[in-house]
């Protein structure tokens, strides 16, 4: 388990360092603000685990990569639908369908937990799965409007949906049963986290093939180029 | 319990989003907006006119053919001929399901989509054809935007062509069979009626078809202005 958090910890600079390289970290600011929150969040873990290794600062973090993580989906559908003036509106709308799903299903699903920890426990999966449903909706808007992804942008959404699902079925399981499967699924977790952190390393560090960069059509339908 | 289920749903949509993702290709998604945004497209819709109609040329000529050697008796020749004539509707069928594929997924690529009419009944003689007409006028009415009425009339044309591909193989089928076992003329005569209408029918669909293009291709060059 040390093992993956110290692969994660090294993985998400790496990430950092290659969105810098390529400068590609222009194409999503919310992306970077993620990865450096969530490296600065474990490092502290990791380094002084007996003034961080608690729940009000696992509350504090998680909720920080909470907003970051929503802040990284709405931006994302804001770029990928930026010249589709009728696909940026269905987005919204469904953005915003989405956004009040998540909301009631925080406040207005009833809550068995009353302790602290057990109430984290059941609010954290609603609100990642609210995040992986709102990528899902920009996802799968981009299918249905034949819409050209920047791979970066495809990285993002093929990383977070099935780990953020990974991670909501982790606690759903956690909160269920208790602390017999807390391993199992903090390891499932911490492995689906890590090969997500892996590909995007990937994706961050190769390079973008010449001819599609330059077309005169992809620059008109993804303004945000010119940022590059 | 819930919770559970909008977990499971989650789970299912994220694996039909994988499984899409995997079978997109960004090349081929590149190219049709350049379909879409350059003259390209309109210069490759105006190839697809002139293929349709020498196309749908060439299956007349067939069909007259065997018709002629029908009433003057040649049965055997008939038969090949409407053969022939079968294969080509055949192969042309799919060849325009492919299009309206494509127009469809281009219909939802174009912002302002231009009004299109819904499909004339009386243009059809086949019934399940001039049924289908009528369908595509009904709920026409029923929607508000010119692009799902646009997408409509693709997906009614689709079954259109569908529908005549199996009319022309079935009543082929039946014309060989009536000859094999040496049924009375009158037997046959149902079925080659059949395939006139199949004919005349598959020109009907293919003017249709083709004033949907004109449409897309109006809406493409305005977006092309944009």
């Amino acid at each position: 388990m040390k093992l993956l958090v110290v692969a994660g910890l090294l993985l998400a600079p790496a990430i950092l360092a290659g969105l810098a390289r390529r400068r590609l970290y222009r194409l999503c600011y919310s992306f970077p603000a993620y990865l450096l929150a969530v490296w600065i969040g474990e490092l502290l873990i990791l380094a002084w685990p007996e003034r961080f290794y608690r729940w009000s600062f696992w509350q504090i973090k998680e909720t920080a990569y909470a907003v970051l993580k929503l802040a990284t989906a709405l931006e994302l559908g804001s770029l990928a639908f930026k010249a589709f003036p009728g696909a940026r509106q269905r987005a919204k709308s469904l953005a915003l369908l989405v956004l009040l799903a998540t909301l009631g299903a925080l406040l207005l699903e009833p809550v068995t937990s009353t302790d602290f920890r057990s109430l984290a426990l059941e609010l954290q999966p609603r609100l990642a799965n609210g995040t992986a449903l709102l990528f899902a909706s920009v996802w799968a808007l981009v299918f249905w409007y034949h819409i050209p992804l920047h791979r970066l942008h495809r990285a993002i959404l093929r990383g977070f949906v099935p780990y953020l699902l990974i991670f909501t079925t982790g606690m759903r399981l956690l909160a269920s049963l208790g602390r017999d499967i807390q391993h199992a699924a903090a390891g499932a977790d911490s492995i689906a986290y890590v090969a997500m952190l892996a590909y995007w390393a990937w994706e961050a560090w190769r390079k973008e093939p010449e001819d599609t960069a330059s077309s005169p059509v992809l620059r008109r339908l993804q303004p945000w180029r010119d940022r590059l | 319990m819930l919770s559970w289920l909008v977990l499971a749903a989650s789970l299912l949509l994220c694996l039909v989003l994988l499984y899409l993702d995997g079978r997109r290709r960004e090349r081929a998604v590149l190219r049709d907006w350049e379909l879409a945004l350059t003259p390209k497209g309109e210069r490759a819709l105006r190839s697809m006119e002139h293929k349709t109609s020498s196309e749908l040329a060439l299956v007349d000529l067939t069909y007259t053919r065997a018709r002629e050697a029908q009433d003057i008796g040649h049965k055997a020749e008939a038969l090949r001929l409407l053969d022939v004539g079968c294969r080509m509707i055949e192969e042309y069928c799919p060849t325009m399901l492919r299009s309206l594929a494509a127009m469809a997924v281009l219909s939802r690529m174009v912002a302002a989509m231009a009004p299109v009419s819904p499909m004339r009944p009386r243009r059809f003689e086949l019934r399940p054809l001039t049924n289908l007409a009528y369908l595509n006028r009904f709920i026409h009415h029923f929607l508000v935007t010119t692009a799902e009425r646009f997408r409509l009339k693709v997906y009614i044309l689709a079954r259109g062509f569908e529908t005549l591909g199996h009319v022309v193989i079935r009543s082929t089928a039946r014309v060989k069979e009536a000859d094999a076992t040496d049924k009375e003329p009158e037997a046959t005569g149902q079925e080659w009626r059949l395939i006139e209408s199949a004919r005349h029918d598959v020109h009907s669909l293919s003017q249709e078809s083709l004033e949907t293009f004109r449409v897309l291709l109006v809406s493409m060059a305005a977006e092309r202005r944009e």
